[in-house]
C-alpha cells in the first residue's frame, strides 16, 4: 500500500476533487503544466516505469493529433498563418489545441490516479456516508454477480450432459439458454430468501443501525485536509477574481507571472506536488528505518 | 442454570394436516452441547427455527418455549438477535456483503454498536476463528468451508449465549466439516457457549456431545447421554430411522448387546470388541471375483491442467471400468476427482492421453450423441439438474429433447417416476423437495435418456442414513440392469458398502484399487470406522455388518 493511499477516503476524495475541478474549469497554461508535472511525478511513484513511458507516448500522440486537427475546426484566430480559399489556419488555433490537449490529458491522468487511490471499498464507504441503504444494496449486488455467473456455468454444464442440448439448431440452443437462465433466477430468488432470513437473524431492521468502516480519521488526515482546504481557497479565490487564466481568441491573452497570479500558481504547485512529497517522505523514512535495523 | 426450556411444543404448518412437531419437551442447561438428530423431515429444522424468533415459520404453535426463564414471545427482537445465534446449511446464501470485514461487522452495525466497539470485536473474532489472513478479502473468493466458518464467526461476533446450527456441514467436504465441528467444540469448551446442533454426520459428533436428542416424525424419541442413546432408543421401541446413521461402535454394540453403556468412539469400540467378543475365526470368506463384462470406460495416460502454466491436475491417469460395475473413486480435496469425472463426461478435454467410451474415443461422439443413450452425468448439486417449474414438466421436457413423441412422453414420465418412487412428487416444484427426494428425482431424470453409464459427483452429500440406503439400493438395481456407475465421493462408509470396486486418487493418479474388502483392509487411516475398530482383531471386516457377522459367528 502506498503512503498517499492510506489517508482517509474523505481526505482523498476532497483532494482529487479540488485538483480535477481546477484542471477542468481553470484554463491556464501554468496551472496545466503544474497539474501534468505533479501527476507525472505521482504516477512515477505509483506505477512501474515501463507502463508510464508507454502512457506518456500515447498522450504525446494524442496531444499532437489534437493540436494538429484543431485548426481544421476553429477559424477564429487573428494571426492567419496561411489560407486556402475560405479555409484559414491561425496560430491561435494551434495554441488553443495545445490548451485543450493539456486539459484532457491532465484530467485523464488524475482520474487514473484517483481510481488507484480510491478503491471500490473506499468508494462504497463514501457512498455509504451519503446513502447508507444504497451502499448496502450495492454491496449485496456486487457479491451476487460472480455467484450468478458461477451458477449459470454449472446449470448449463449439467443440462448439457443430461442431453438437454440435444440438437445443434440455433433455435433450440436459444431456448435451452433461456431455460438455464430461468433456473438460475429461481435458484437465486430461493437463496435470497435465506439471505434475508440471515439478515433478520442478525438483527437487520433494528433501530439505530450504525455503519462501520475500516477507515479512521487521524491527525495526519486532518493535517492534509487542512492543507488541501487552504491551498484550494487560494486557487479558487484567485481564479474567481480572474488573477489567472488565458484567452486564445482572437489573439492569445495571457497575463503571465505577476503579483496577483503568483500566489495562485504557487498554491497549486504545492497542491499537485503533495502526493509526490508524501510518497518521497515515506520512502526516505523507510530507507532510514531499514538502515537502522 | 437452565437457559432454554421447551414444554409440550407442537407445531402445524398452515398448508398441512399433520403436525410437524408433536409434544416436544426438553430443557437445556447453560454450557451444554446438544446434538439433535433424526432422519430428514423429522422436524429438526422446524424445532430449531421455532427457537429463534426471527426465523420461526408461519403456523399454529402450541406449548411454550422459555428462554432464560422468560417466554420466548417476551424476548425482544434486539435480545434475540444478540443472544441467539443461528447458522444455516447453505454457506453461500447466508452471506450478505461483498467484503469479509463488512460481513463480520454487519450484525454489530445492526445492533448499533459504536465504531470503536465494532472495530475491537471484529478484530478479536477474526483472530479467534483464524480469518485474519483473508479479513480484507472478498467473500466470493472463499472456499465453502471458509464461508461457513465466516458465517459462524459473524454470529459469534455478536456474543450470543445460545448457538443453534442447522446441518452446518451438510454442504462441506469431510475435512472442512471436521474443522468446522472442531471450531464449534472449541467455542463450547473454551467459552462455555450453549450449542444445539442438528446434523447427519454423527460419527464425529457423538463423542463431542453432552446429550443427544433423537427425533422421529416430529416427536422426541430419546433424550440421553451419547453412550446411553442405543439403550434409550431400544426402550422407546423407536428410532429405526436413526440407528443406521449412528457411529460404527454404537451400531456394533447395539447389534450384540441389549443393555448398558455403549462405546462411542473408535477407541472405545476397540476396547469393547476385545473384551466382549472372541476371534477364533478371524476373517470372512473372500468375496466372489469382480465383474467381468466388456470395458465400458477407459482412461489411458490422461493428463489435464486448467491453464498452460498451472500444474497438472491429472498426471497420466489410467483406469478401466467394466460394464455393470459400481466404481467408486475416493480421494482428498484437490486430488483431481471431479476433474476426472469431467474428463469422462467429455466436459473437459485432456491435453494428453485418451478417454474412450465403449472402445470409441470420446471426441468421436459428435453432436452431443454421447449424452443420448450412452452416458449421463449427475453433478453435485441437484439444484443444477432441474430447469422447469414442476418435476413432471421437467421430465417431459427431457423426453421431448430425446425426440420422444409428445403422446408417449406422459406415460413414460409416470412410469419412470414410479420406478424411482417419486410419482407422488410430480406436481411439486423440484426445489421444494428434500435433499433425498431431489436426488431420486434427479436419478429418474438422468435415466430417461436411458444411459449405459452414469457418472455421479458426491451423490451422498448432505443425505441421512435412510436416503443413503435408498440410493444404494437404486444403484444396485441399475448395475443389475447392466448399467455402469462411476461415482466420486468422500464418503468412505458409503463406498465400502455400495461399490464393487474402489480406487484411491492421489496427486492426479490412481494409487490403489480393489474390491472394497481388500481395498479398505489394506488402508490404515483411509478406511471405515468399523475397519478401524476391528483392525488387528478381525482381518477383513470393513463394514459394521462384517464385524457383527464375525462377532456372532465366534459366539456359537
Amino acid at each position: 500500500m502506498k503512503a498517499f493511499s492510506q489517508f482517509h477516503p474523505i481526505v482523498s476524495a476532497v483532494y482529487f476533487a479540488v485538483v480535477i475541478v481546477t484542471v477542468m474549469l481553470v484554463s491556464d497554461p501554468v496551472l496545466q503544466a503544474e497539474a501534468l508535472l505533479g501527476g507525472a511525478l505521482f504516477a512515477g511513484m505509483q506505477f512501474p516505469a515501463r507502463r508510464n513511458l508507454k502512457r506518456a507516448l500515447y498522450y504525446c500522440v494524442f496531444a499532437l493529433i489534437i493540436v494538429a486537427t484543431n485548426p481544421l475546426f476553429s477559424h477564429n484566430g487573428a494571426t492567419v498563418l496561411f489560407s486556402a480559399g475560405r479555409f484559414s489556419v491561425s496560430l491561435e488555433a494551434f495554441f488553443y489545441g495545445g490548451g485543450m490537449a493539456a486539459l484532457m490529458i491532465g484530467v485523464i491522468v488524475w482520474c487514473e490516479l484517483l481510481s488507484v487511490v480510491i478503491t471500490d471499498e473506499k468508494f462504497m464507504y463514501l457512498l455509504g456516508r451519503v446513502l447508507p441503504k444504497l451502499s448496502l444494496v450495492l454491496s449485496y449486488t456486487i457479491r451476487l454477480v460472480p455467484v450468478i455467473v458461477r451458477r449459470i456455468r454449472r446449470v448449463s454444464g449439467a443440462q448439457r450432459t443430461m442431453g438437454l442440448y440435444s440438437e445443434d439448431s440455433r433455435l433450440n440452443r436459444i431456448r435451452s439458454r433461456g431455460e438455464v437462465l430461468r433456473t438460475v433466477v429461481t435458484w437465486s430468488l430461493e437463496s435470497s430468501v435465506d439471505t434475508s432470513l440471515s439478515m433478520s437473524a442478525r438483527g437487520y431492521g433494528l433501530r439505530g443501525r450504525t455503519t462501520f468502516s475500516r477507515f479512521r480519521f487521524g491527525g495526519k488526515d486532518a493535517a492534509l485536509l487542512a492543507l488541501t482546504a487552504a491551498l484550494a481557497a487560494v486557487v479558487f479565490i484567485g481564479a474567481a477574481k480572474g488573477a489567472v487564466g488565458i484567452t486564445y481568441y482572437p489573439t492569445v491573452d495571457f497575463g503571465g507571472f505577476n503579483g496577483r497570479s503568483l500566489p495562485v500558481y504557487l498554491a497549486f504547485f504545492c497542491l499537485t506536488l503533495t502526493p509526490f512529497a508524501v510518497e518521497c517522505k515515506e520512502e526516505i523514512k523507510w530507507k532510514y528505518c531499514v538502515s537502522k535495523i | 442454570m437452565e437457559i432454554l426450556r421447551v414444554e409440550n411444543l407442537s407445531f402445524t404448518y398452515p398448508t398441512e394436516q399433520a403436525q410437524a412437531l408433536r409434544g416436544v419437551s426438553f430443557s437445556v442447561k447453560e454450557g451444554e452441547f446438544i446434538l439433535l438428530c433424526g432422519a430428514s423431515g423429522c422436524g429438526k429444522t422446524t424445532l430449531l427455527r421455532l427457537l429463534k424468533e426471527e426465523l420461526a415459520p408461519e403456523g399454529t404453535t402450541e406449548g411454550a418455549i422459555y428462554y432464560k426463564g422468560k417466554p420466548l414471545a417476551e424476548v425482544t427482537r434486539r435480545e434475540s438477535a444478540e443472544e441467539v445465534g443461528f447458522v444455516m446449511q447453505d454457506p453461500d446464501s447466508q452471506i450478505v456483503t461483498d467484503k469479509v470485514w463488512h460481513e463480520l461487522a454487519f450484525g454489530l452495525e445492526n445492533l448499533g454498536l459504536p465504531r470503536s466497539a465494532i472495530r475491537l470485536r471484529a478484530a478479536e473474532t477474526a483472530g479467534f476463528f483464524g480469518i485474519s489472513d483473508w479479513f480484507g478479502g472478498n467473500t466470493d473468493e472463499l472456499s465453502g468451508g471458509q464461508k461457513q466458518v465466516l458465517n459462524l464467526a459473524c454470529v459469534m461476533a455478536m456474543h450470543p449465549a445460545l448457538l443453534l446450527l442447522d446441518e452446518p456441514t451438510g454442504q462441506l467436504d469431510p475435512i472442512a466439516a471436521s474443522e468446522f465441528i472442531a471450531t464449534v467444540k472449541k467455542l463450547n469448551t473454551e467459552l462455555g457457549l450453549t450449542v444445539i446442533l442438528a446434523e447427519h454426520r454423527l460419527e464425529e459428533l457423538f463423542p463431542l456431545a453432552d446429550r443427544v436428542i433423537v427425533m422421529e416424525n416430529g416427536a422426541v424419541v430419546s433424550d440421553a447421554r451419547p453412550c446411553e442413546t442405543p439403550a434409550a432408543l431400544r426402550r422407546s421401541g423407536k428410532g429405526a430411522t436413526v440407528l443406521p446413521g449412528l457411529p460404527a461402535a454404537m451400531r456394533i454394540f447395539d447389534a450384540l448387546e441389549t443393555e448398558g453403556a455403549s462405546p462411542v468412539t473408535v477407541k472405545e469400540g476397540r476396547a469393547y470388541l476385545r473384551s466382549a467378543c472372541r476371534n477364533g475365526t478371524r476373517a470372512l470368506p473372500e468375496e466372489a471375483g469382480s465383474v467381468a463384462g466388456p470395458v465400458a470406460l477407459e482412461l489411458k495416460n490422461v493428463c489435464f491442467r486448467y491453464e498452460k502454466t498451472a500444474p497438472d491436475v491429472l498426471r497420466g491417469l489410467s483406469a478401466q471400468i467394466r460394464e455393470g460395475e459400481i466404481f467408486a473413486v475416493l480421494g482428498g480435496n484437490g486430488s483431481g476427482k471431479t476433474t476426472m469425472l469431467d474428463c469422462l463426461a467429455g466436459l473437459r478435454r485432456p491435453y494428453a492421453g485418451s478417454v474412450s467410451v465403449y472402445g470409441k474415443k470420446i471426441k468421436d461422439y459428435k453432436n452431443n450423441s454421447l449424452y443420448r443413450g450412452v452416458l449421463s452425468y449427475l453433478p453435485q448439486d441437484p439444484k443444477t439438474v432441474f430447469v422447469q417449474d414442476s418435476l413432471e414438466a421437467d421430465l417431459t421436457a427431457l423426453c421431448a429433447a430425446m425426440g420422444k413423441p409428445a403422446e408417449e412422453s406422459g406415460a413414460a414420465v409416470r412410469e419412470q417416476a414410479a420406478r424411482f418412487g417419486v410419482e407422488g412428487l410430480l406436481a411439486r416444484h423440484p426445489y421444494d423437495l428434500s435433499g433425498g427426494e431431489q436426488q431420486k428425482a434427479a436419478l429418474a431424470k438422468m435415466l430417461l435418456s436411458d444411459p449405459r453409464i452414469l457418472l455421479m459427483d458426491e451423490p451422498t452429500k448432505g443425505m441421512d442414513a435412510a436416503a443413503k440406503n435408498d440410493l444404494m439400493e437404486t444403484l444396485r438395481r441399475l448395475s443389475g440392469e447392466g448399467r455402469t456407475v462411476v461415482m466420486v465421493t468422500h464418503d468412505i462408509e458409503f463406498a465400502a458398502v455400495c461399490a464393487d470396486r474402489c480406487a484411491m486418487l492421489f496427486d492426479g493418479e490412481i494409487f490403489a484399487e480393489g474390491a472394497p474388502r481388500a481395498f479398505f483392509s489394506d488402508n490404515n487411516f483411509y478406511t471405515t470406522a468399523a475397519n478401524r475398530i476391528a483392525r488387528g482383531f478381525y482381518d477383513n471386516a470393513v463394514t459394521v455388518e462384517d464385524v457383527v457377522t464375525l462377532a456372532l459367528g465366534n459366539r456359537q
